[in-house]
């Protein structure tokens, strides 16, 4: 690893300081607590409060201790895992009497170490001189742990749903009205009897007539918004759902960056996804749809430090294609209009066929034992055979081979010229055009290649440029770029182009520049992210539950299943009649993940069957989706949400429309994590443990527990979880199972046993500790103790490669230029096929091919680009109380250009407003050039209406909420304007929380066959985040 | 220490012209001003010095949120911040982040505004402040022509960025430097060589915020 140097921290030649100061600064920090604090100043104006003046009065020797420092006595520094944001960067988490005082970077995590961490082997001790980065949102952890707004208890409403009127009511209670059910709401006037989780768990099938729906348990609908892979929490809760006997599980990955994995589905025949930019070694990297220097994943710290260093050292160039600018002057910027980037895609790749700028050898491997001999990690379809009219590749069977051979790809032996199965030939043709016979009828081949190249043949450069409306020089500028530094150059991107209508299609012609180059699995090239240390088998096996129910039946959001499978289809066909469109849209190549918008949509329209009980965990789809309040409209409906129980600690806009709310822990209270970082080229185990204790009665863990036992649902409770010989262990407490986990990661990791000293130091600072020793026997917390000592466990980036440079978690898997499975899959609405190569009119339309322009029409002439900052995280950021005070709302970034055009000037007031939401939102304007003329920016995180900035009507708020429990540091990290904050049983809402505007309420929602949806790729059903028009009007 | 101060605190009512306005605010009428002062007091060279990168910073402002937890900044004030600005002409437009805390002014506004010397340079060569001493009236707070001190309420007296003093007691690193995302605040001492501060400090196109108040801050700018 070269390069890093600057980025250790120098130990030598600090400033000696005279520390008898620090010794008599302690008197004070006892006689301090009661100072009387005046109206805090704004941060960018004046520091000086109004009213401070000499005082004569003043007591002498007042003075205030910075925290105490990793290595002073009475702190306990603790190695855990960030949940600031999904990047699960390693924490070292410093307390002072139960209040966590600070966040470090784990200094042997190399993602908070500019990939050149400490030596794994470095004893824990020592590891506290040295520091990691940590970025604001981690920082703030106290702030969401100590959050003042906090939900510590069982609530139940006592109004109508979405009333804000709540009562405290026991655990037990709760545990025991959600199980049995019955007229939970009698006492509030209604009637109805509710469906408890009992009663829904049925075998019995929802409709006979319809067997494909499955049983009646399906209707139980559980959505995880806590981190799709945030395991084990998203592994207990299916293995939850799974022992219930629903289906319908689903996590947040549609929010996130579904349509961006879509992406490679499509190149790599739905095999795998996760491919980034190599930062550490690339030359050149061009990037759609995200800025690594903005916090995109893998985060501000897993690639930014030694992008930003290298770009700045020359070493790296970094362009970014996209509606916003990059946040660093050491990158170039496109600006673009959403969805104009497959022009600028395919207008570069015609530069690169035209030109020759591809990597021939690469190319012309059909298969793994041929790419091998080139010291290439893998292959691809370029030589693989196509037949377009039939909408698939060539099969062996095709041309009569038989057997093993009957279903493989077929190329043309570049020496021989013959036709033969792929992985009998060293070399094929590139590109070849010709002809077979099938079925008795001449039909046209082309190989992949040829296919792709006549794809981006189809309109000159000028006509890219045109419909890119990006100048023809800069695409042949990047194409140029893109094929100077050889395998050292890569694209990356993230949701920005992938969660978009057809973004999917975009994602896929964009890999596929990539594997012009040949880059994937080499060093500086595309690397996909690499795997971890499993945590469910070693001593223990986590994932086997006997004895649960048969699941079956199509999700409730409708994905993995072809509308024409069902009964319903089969019954309009039989009748004669249009089964065209769907009544709602199905997603059978959705083979990804959760889709949690399309499963409220379809309890939304209780089709393909109504929704019984749907549990919400961490979840706030309503303001993390776009257009989210229109599921607002489903949560306020009892027909359609007959029981919502929210697992959260904090009052969101979801958790707002439930009937109970569950609390929980916070990330750093007893929430434990057992995998990698998310996104990164080397293996890691960054584990989280609890830094202080949870104040609130209860836990997800409890939850799913405690009603296991009451359904004797299997896989929780006694014997739950056998060990290697056989013997079963219980599952009663959170811990149970995850310091078993952490137990089979030690033993996937070969790691040493601590020594006695990092025993004592661990059994001393972490409070799991107790609980952890119960759940294991003294040898496996020994090994535990190793991991645990360290934040985990971690490889680094030397060890990702081989000798020559390829990346060991890179696999063989070749990315094709036809995708068979999609091309023969129907549009739902129209019964087409979905368009079968990424062609320059595909973006931006809905199901009927209309593109969202025209639909919205004229009048809404901008678009609006909701992204996130830095300092948040998405709906989990008012909070953050230094982010807030930097950045009180949210503005209006307007181009230079069309600010001129509306008579827009820098700070005016202006009104934003869609199809969708007419009456608009108000904010003031910043007239920028950082932001793509025809584009709007507004940042996404501002404008909640929840999780502490609406007023909230608690019988028993005083212990229902956290409220004020840092004594002297209230004031100090939550200011005063909190104090008294809970009157009697109302819960004030905090005035600096919520402020701005709410972007994602601008979303688009449109009708499909009578049914208002929201707008997503039509192919994935994952949600249009970033296609939407407004428009903005001077108030 | 206790009798210093209260003899401090009755020369600096005297300053007033005074000694009647007890507890009252009028000093923050009178404001100083820093290019007014003609008093050499106070004048050094501070040992350590920071180059800061400004073309690397991207404004995630870690700094400002480490700088708070490390030294319980309490919210409304802060030690450092982070400016954003936008510069060039669309498309040909760039960010440029400017990390801004007290510059370790060679000819300090704060030291001889101050009537009771709680402000002073240390055998380091570093414009801190005893806060045991200090009696908050905000002379020093308004002389500093680059906002970077406050009146910390809870503390009640004058505050400002100390380089960590305790961190770098320890060894540590200040908790800025130590969190930069990107590496833009490089410490070191002057004069010290091969280092990457060492490397930065020689280049020649270095400016300082101000320059034109003869404040002569230590700490530097590259790509200002």
């Amino acid at each position: 690893m070269a390069h890093n140097d600057d980025f250790n921290v120098q130990k030598t030649d600090l400033p000696d300081v005279a520390s008898d100061e620090t010794v008599t600064r302690k008197d004070f920090l006892k006689k301090a607590g009661q100072t009387v604090l005046a109206g805090a100043a704004v941060l960018a104006g004046s520091a000086l409060p109004s009213h401070v003046g000499a005082d004569e009065n003043r007591q002498a020797t007042k003075t205030l201790d910075p925290a105490k420092t990793e290595l002073d006595t009475g702190v306990r520094n603790v190695y855990s895992n960030c949940l600031g944001c999904d990047h699960r960067c390693g924490i070292r988490v410093r307390v002072e009497e139960g209040r966590i005082t600070r966040v470090q970077g784990n200094p042997y995590s190399h993602q908070n170490m500019a990939f050149s961490g400490i030596p794994y082997s470095t004893p824990a001790a020592d590891s506290l001189k040295h520091a990691g980065r940590v970025c604001l949102k981690g920082s703030s952890a106290a702030h969401v742990t100590h959050d003042p707004y906090r939900i510590l208890k069982p609530l139940k409403r006592k109004g109508p749903r979405g009333s804000d009127q709540w009562e405290v009511i026991s655990w037990e209670q709760m545990i025991e009205e959600v199980v049995e059910g019955g007229q939970l709401f009698k006492h509030l006037g209604e009637n109805r009897h509710i469906e408890g989780l009992r009663a829904v768990r049925n075998t019995a099938p929802i409709d006979p007539a319809q067997p494909e729906l499955g049983p009646k348990s399906n209707q139980l609908i559980f959505a995880n918004g806590g981190g799709g892979y945030q395991q084990p929490r998203p592994g207990l809760i299916s293995r939850w759902t799974n022992s219930f006997g629903s289906r319908n599980y689903v996590d947040h990955t549609d929010a996130c960056q579904l349509g961006w994995y879509m992406g490679f589905r499509f190149a790599n025949d739905f095999k795998g996804d996760n491919w980034r930019s190599d930062y550490v070694s690339a030359k050149f990297v061009l990037t759609f749809g995200i800025t690594v220097f903005t916090g995109a994943k893998p985060g501000l710290l897993g690639v930014t430090s030694i992008a930003t260093k290298r770009a700045q050292d020359g070493e790296l160039k970094v362009v970014t294609v996209d509606p916003k600018a990059p946040r660093s002057q050491l990158a170039g910027w496109v600006p673009i209009k959403p969805g104009r980037d497959l022009a600028f895609i395919l207008g570069m790749t015609r530069w690169m066929i035209e030109n020759k700028r591809y990597d021939t050898t690469f190319l012309e491997n059909p298969n793994e034992a041929a790419a091998k001999k080139d010291k290439e990690k893998t292959f691809c379809g370029a030589t693989y055979l196509v037949a377009p009219t039939e909408k698939r590749h060539l099969k062996g069977k095709d041309i009569g081979l038989k057997g093993a051979d009957a279903d493989k790809y077929l190329v043309i032996d570049a020496q021989t010229k013959e036709m033969k199965p792929f992985d009998q030939v060293e070399r094929g043709e590139i590109f070849y055009t010709g002809e077979v016979e099938l079925n008795g009828k001449k039909v046209k081949i082309k190989s992949g290649l040829t296919v792709w190249k006549d794809l981006v043949f189809e309109h000159s450069l000028d006509e890219y440029a045109k419909e890119a409306e990006v100048p023809k020089s800069s695409i042949i500028e990047m194409a140029r770029e893109f094929t100077s530094y050889g395998k050292k150059a890569s694209t990356d991107s993230y949701r920005g182009i992938g969660n978009q209508p057809f973004g999917p299609h975009i994602g896929w012609a964009m890999w596929m520049m990539n594997n012009l180059i040949g880059n994937l699995g080499h060093k500086g090239g595309l690397l996909k992210t690499a795997d971890y240390s499993g945590y469910s088998k070693g001593f223990y096996d986590l994932g086997k539950v006997d004895g649960g129910p048969k699941l079956s039946g199509v999700r409730l959001d409708r994905r993995q299943f072809n509308y024409e499978d069902t009964t319903e289809f089969k019954q309009l066909v039989a009748q004669g009649k249009k089964p065209y469109p769907s009544k709602l849209p199905w997603y059978p190549l959705n083979m990804r993940g959760g889709a949690w918008g399309e499963m409220f949509m379809g309890a939304d329209h209780q089709y393909p069957y109504p929704a019984k009980v749907a549990i919400t965990y961490f979840a706030d789809l309503v303001f993390n989706m776009p257009a989210g309040t229109r599921f607002e409209e489903t949560f306020l409906d009892t027909e359609k949400i007959p029981l919502h129980i929210a697992i959260s600690t904090q009052y969101g806009m979801t958790a707002r429309l439930a009937d109970y709310i569950v609390p929980d822990c916070c990330y750093l209270d007893g929430m434990y994590f057992t995998i990698g970082y998310h996104f990164s080229p080397i293996r890691a185990n960054v584990l989280r443990v609890p830094a202080v204790k949870n104040p609130a009665d209860g836990t997800l863990e409890r939850f799913l527990i405690d009603t296991a036992a009451k359904l004797n649902m299997p896989g929780f409770g006694a014997n739950a979880i056998p060990d290697n010989s056989g013997k079963k262990h219980p599952f009663a407490v959170s811990e149970d199972y995850c310091a078993k986990a952490y137990a089979n990661i030690a033993f996937n990791s070969k790691t040493p046993k601590a020594s006695a000293e990092e025993i004592a130091m661990v059994e001393k600072n972490y409070i799991c500790s107790d609980l952890f020793k119960k759940a294991l026997t003294s040898d496996e917390w020994a090994h535990v103790c190793y991991l645990l000592a360290r934040g985990g466990y971690f490889q680094t980036y030397d060890e990702a490669f081989d000798e020559n440079g390829l990346h060991k978690f890179t696999p063989a898997m070749p990315f094709f230029f036809y995708c068979d499975r999609m091309a023969n899959t129907r549009n739902p609405a129209t019964g087409e096929f979905w368009p079968d190569l990424p062609r320059i009119d595909v973006p931006g339309k809905d199901f009927f091919g209309k593109r969202i322009d025209a639909n919205e029409g004229k009048e809404y002439n901008l678009y609006l680009d909701s992204t996130k900052h830095p300092m948040m995280t998405k709906a989990r950021s008012q909070n953050f109380y230094w982010a807030l005070e930097i950045l009180p709302e949210n503005y209006v970034e307007i181009n230079v250009r069309d600010a001129k055009r509306l008579g827009i000037k820098d700070g005016d007031t202006v009104k934003v407003s869609s199809k969708t939401l007419k009456k608009g939102a108000v904010g003031k304007a910043k007239v920028t050039g950082l932001v793509a003329e025809g584009v709007v920016g507004i940042y996404h995180s501002y404008g909640q209406r929840g999780y502490g900035s609406i007023d909230v009507k608690i019988d028993g708020a005083e212990s229902a909420i956290q409220g004020l429990k840092l004594g002297k540091w209230n004031d100090n990290m939550f200011g005063k304007e909190l104090q008294g904050f809970i009157k009697g049983n109302l819960v004030v809402k905090d005035t600096r929380r919520g402020r701005g505007i709410f972007a994602n309420e601008l979303g688009v929602t449109y009708d499909y066959n009578g049914n208002r949806i929201m707008s997503v790729d039509p192919t994935s059903g994952t949600p249009n985040f970033y296609y939407h028009k407004i428009k903005v009007e001077k108030v | 220490m206790e009798k210093k101060t209260e003899m401090d605190r009755r020369k600096f009512m005297k300053f007033l012209g005074g000694g009647v306005a007890a507890g009252v605010g009028v000093t923050l009428t009178a404001t100083p001003g820093f290019a007014k002062s003609k008093s050499k007091k106070g004048q050094g060279k501070p040992k350590y010095a920071m180059v800061i990168n400004t073309p690397k910073c991207i404004g995630c402002m870690a700094c400002v949120a480490a700088c708070k937890s490390e030294n319980n900044v309490p919210l409304g004030v802060t030690r450092t911040r982070v400016q954003d600005a936008e510069r060039g002409t669309y498309p040909k437009c760039y960010r440029i982040f400017t990390p801004e805390l007290c510059n370790q002014c060679e000819n300090p506004p704060c030291i001889p505004v101050c009537p009771v010397d709680a402000t002073f340079r240390n055998p380091d060569g570093l414009v801190v402040i005893d806060q045991k001493k200090c009696i908050s009236c905000g002379m020093c707070v308004k002389s500093c022509p680059y906002n970077a001190r406050f009146i910390n309420e809870m503390a009640k007296a004058a505050d400002k960025c100390d380089l960590c003093e305790k961190r770098r007691a320890q060894g540590l690193q200040p908790a800025c430097v130590e969190v930069c995302t990107t590496n833009s605040r490089v410490l070191g001492k002057v004069g010290e060589k091969d280092t990457q501060f060492a490397k930065l400090s020689s280049r020649k196109d270095l400016s300082v915020l101000k320059a034109k108040l003869g404040t002569k801050p230590a700490f530097k700018y590259v790509g200002l």
